[in-house]
């Protein structure tokens, strides 16, 4: 790698030049380009991998992914609510792979070995300089009693966006005039706060215009909405104040197959479509490869550069972070790209000796409320030099003051957007 | 007193080049990229002091949108100054 290549690009790609503090060690020798593995081509990952390109193409980069396709979580309630097809939130690698040249292996990672700086497929070892992992969450059904894996296409979480989409999606299509529908929304921290809610106002928009005396009953095991809950609450109210019954503090804890049954502490629930969103953690990768605390669910960071505590050139990014480190940001699809472009300019850093720049994050996050309208949440924010955490700016976080229809539309503008930031 | 300590920045060049941090303009090309036909504008190439002044009209809630006027508080008078002058660059992917 050259350095004074490295720094031409920065100042005439316009985005970028901003990384002049830089410039003050130009002078130093350069290392070795170097190759960054990453795991996990989501939102973190991705970003991480275009941020690392689009500064210094020199740098080799290889997502490991099992997936060939990329599937969009944010906007598959889209899907659900009959307002987009899955081809819709469907899209592939070619520009990450032809024109920034950015690799893609489609295996699965099986464990790490820090010392050595390897990274073990189904396949083969694969040797990093640093590796960042972004591998979203593990699906954890271990509080429900009873339950088998295969009781996954009749009580479907849906909450990893690929073909459990689609089946919940045609399992609402077809529901019966009468039917019942019910959601049971895990205790948190799990991915996307406000998902199953904003989910649960695009089945009552669907039944409420195509099926006639439905029901949704909405099992929380929170005390209450845990996003943007005034929001929705008043939304439901108003638009389908006989379809949507919600029941704080009663997530299901059991199901009966054989009947279609949700089992919570108080009362069996007999239901046509069952939608099963069970807890999150770290995948159990993490845990094995030593890069989670004894004890903690979720994977120990640095706040500041996303850096694991526990082994060195290792970067953990996502949704799979500990928010106990990371201070209190939801487990988002914008977050997950802030941090991945945070990561991405901290490993080029380390790379090239040079020193690292300060986080900064935003989070938007789009819901909507029926087929017409959406409402919002928003923060930006920095680190906290005091308590090493990421916090939110005083003053700089807040809600939409009310659901509207051109929020609905800015809601799909800001993913076609994300989207190309991410892939194109 | 806001606009004075906003002058005294734009002044302080040290100051100015000490924050260049390119950490600052990622986050915000989630929403605002290069396409122009969405309901998000693209700020790519536009006028550094239109952007400017836009974001510290949102910044003081003299300019309507709720979701910018969240987010502009995110930043110092220094930073949006900043954020318009990268904006307004252009993005140039061929080099």
């Amino acid at each position: 790698m050259n350095r004074r290549n490295l720094l031409k690009r920065m100042r005439n790609f316009s985005l970028f030049s901003s990384f002049l503090p830089f410039m003050d060690i130009a002078d130093s020798n350069a290392k070795s380009a170097g190759k960054v593995v990453i795991l996990g081509a989501g939102w973190g990952g991705l970003s991480a991998a275009k941020t690392i390109k689009k500064i210094s193409p020199e740098v080799e980069v290889m997502i490991i992914d099992s997936n060939k396709k990329f599937v969009s979580c944010p906007m598959s309630n889209w899907v659900i609510g009959q307002l987009k097809n899955i081809d819709d939130i469907t899209f592939n690698f070619d520009t990450l792979k032809n024109n920034y040249g950015i690799q893609f292996i489609h295996e699965t990672a099986i464990n790490i070995d820090p010392d050595k700086k390897i990274i073990i497929t189904d396949k083969q070892n694969i040797i990093y300089d640093k590796l960042i992992l972004s591998p979203g969450v593990q699906l954890d059904y271990s509080s429900i009693e009873n339950w088998n894996e295969k009781y996954r296409e009749d009580f479907p979480a849906a909450w990893k966006a690929g073909k459990e989409t689609i089946l919940l999606s045609k399992k609402i299509k077809n529901l019966q005039n009468g039917g019942v529908v019910a959601i049971s929304i895990p205790l948190g921290p799990y991915r996307c706060p406000p998902g199953p809610y904003e989910r649960a106002s695009l089945i009552a928009s669907y039944l409420k215009k195509n099926k006639k005396n439905t029901k949704l009953i909405i099992l929380d095991s929170n005390q209450k909405i845990v996003s943007k809950g005034g929001l929705f609450k008043e939304a439901w109210e108003d638009l389908y104040p006989d379809i949507i019954e919600y029941r704080p503090n009663s997530g299901v804890v059991g199901v009966n197959k054989s009947s279609s049954t949700f089992i919570t502490d108080f009362e069996d629930i007999k239901c046509d479509v069952a939608n099963l969103i069970p807890s999150q953690k770290a995948p159990d990768f993490l845990k094995e490869a030593g890069l989670i605390n004894k004890g903690a669910n979720w994977a120990a960071v640095n706040s500041y550069d996303f850096s694991s505590t526990i082994a060195d050139n290792i970067f953990i990014i996502g949704d799979s972070t500990s928010q106990s480190n990371v201070g209190r940001v939801p487990k988002s699809g914008y977050v997950a790209n802030s941090m991945g472009k945070v990561c991405g300019l901290a490993v080029v850093s380390e790379l090239f000796d040079l020193e690292k720049v300060s986080p900064s994050l935003i989070n938007t996050c789009y819901s909507l409320v029926s087929n017409e309208e959406g409402i919002s949440v928003s923060a930006v924010y920095n680190y906290n030099e005091e308590d090493k955490k990421i916090e939110s700016i005083p003053g700089a976080s807040g809600l939409s003051p009310a659901r509207s229809s051109i929020i609905k539309e800015n809601a799909w503008d800001w993913a076609t957007n994300i989207w190309e930031d991410m892939l194109s | 007193m806001r606009y004075f300590i906003l002058i005294f920045f734009l002044i302080s060049s040290k100051a100015f080049s000490d924050n260049l941090d390119t950490s600052l303009s990622l986050p915000c090309l989630g929403c605002h990229g290069k396409s122009t036909d969405l309901t998000i504008p693209s700020l790519y190439g536009l006028d550094e002091e239109y952007i400017y002044n836009a974001l510290m009209n949102y910044k003081l809630d003299k300019r309507k949108n709720y979701l910018m006027q969240i987010i502009s508080k995110g930043y110092s008078g220094q930073q949006l100054r900043i954020l318009s002058y990268y904006f307004s660059k252009g993005y140039n992917d061929n080099e």
